[in-house]
């Protein structure tokens, strides 16, 4: 597997709170705010979403694409982040 | 050919099973990746041996090479990555797992919890990206938002802001209308009021001439 960035291991070390969206892994300013403008400030209602898709890698993945536009690197550190998250405190 | 915008969340659900597919909940925002999923399904079973081999355009499909340099918040990138792929998609749609063992195994590798759909294709499709602007997902309320209490107790006050300009301008007229008509009377207006007024004005010829014999 590819290493995992910074911001992927701050991420999964502890809950994530309300810590804004462009906390994930993957996800910068352009996607956060595009993200956020769907409704989906913060990280943890992406986590729902992530969740309500039975954390599914593809679907996620696409519907990371739909709504944000992240390229695949960018989908796949999303998940990333989340699925280590999700075995660490879910 | 069945249409899977027509169905019900509960035949999408059967339908998906069908093909081996356990969804999760079918709600508003899963609504549509699940159809779609069942769309790629439905076209895969239904064709099995068009479609040209095209290793090249699949790796390109999930190659990094043009996405590293640290780009995890890089802008430009984005739109210009999506457009080349999105050709090379459109050719390595579906295609048969054992023409395709090379770049399978590389998926396969990536991808080690993916559910195996039963034509082998772990490739999502790429639509462009304005797709993702397009998407009314979020924008179920659009009208509660400026209706806030806030805005409302807001506009409430603005519309009051002119009138009370008014209300207070029509207050000094009138003020100073009754003191002109005061005034001009003749006989003092027999009230409470004119009685204290005559009764405060002899108290101060009382005090002044008091104070006139202390001081003479």
């Amino acid at each position: 597997m590819s290493s995992t960035s910074q911001k992927h291991k701050d991420f999964v070390a502890e809950p994530m709170g309300e810590k804004s969206v462009m906390a994930l892994a993957g996800i910068g300013e352009v996607l956060g705010r595009r993200l956020e403008e769907k409704g989906f400030d913060k990280a943890y209602v992406v986590l729902g979403q992530f969740l309500v898709l039975k954390k599914d890698e593809e679907l996620f993945r696409e519907w990371l694409k739909d709504t944000s536009g992240a390229n695949s690197k960018q989908q796949g550190d999303c998940y990333g982040c989340l699925k280590e998250w999700c075995d660490s405190f879910l | 050919m069945v249409e899977p915008g027509f169905l019900t969340d509960d035949q999408l659900k059967a339908k998906l099973l069908q093909y081996g597919v356990k969804a999760g909940p079918i709600v508003a925002t899963t609504r549509v990746l699940y159809e779609k999923k069942l769309k790629r399904l439905l076209e895969g079973s239904a064709q099995t041996t068009q479609h040209k081999v095209n290793g090249t355009g699949d790796a390109g499909l999930y190659s990094d090479c043009e996405e590293e340099d640290g780009m995890e918040e890089d802008e430009e990138k984005d739109s210009e990555s999506a457009l080349p792929l999105s050709e090379s998609n459109s050719l390595a749609e579906t295609t048969k797992p054992e023409s395709r063992e090379p770049v399978s195994d590389v998926l396969s590798e990536m991808f080690p919890n993916a559910e195996k759909t039963p034509t082998g294709i772990f490739a999502t499709k790429r639509r462009s990206i304005k797709g993702a602007a397009g998407r009314p997902v979020q924008f179920k309320y659009p009208e509660m938002l400026p209706l806030s209490p806030t805005t409302l107790e807001r506009q409430e006050i603005q519309q009051r802001r002119v009138p009370l300009w008014v209300q207070l301008v029509v207050f000094l007229l009138v003020l100073s209308l009754l003191y002109l008509i005061y005034c001009s009377m003749d006989e003092p207006l027999s009230s409470p009021v004119s009685a204290l007024l005559g009764g405060l004005e002899e108290a101060a010829h009382i005090c002044s001439s008091y104070a006139t014999d202390i001081i003479s």
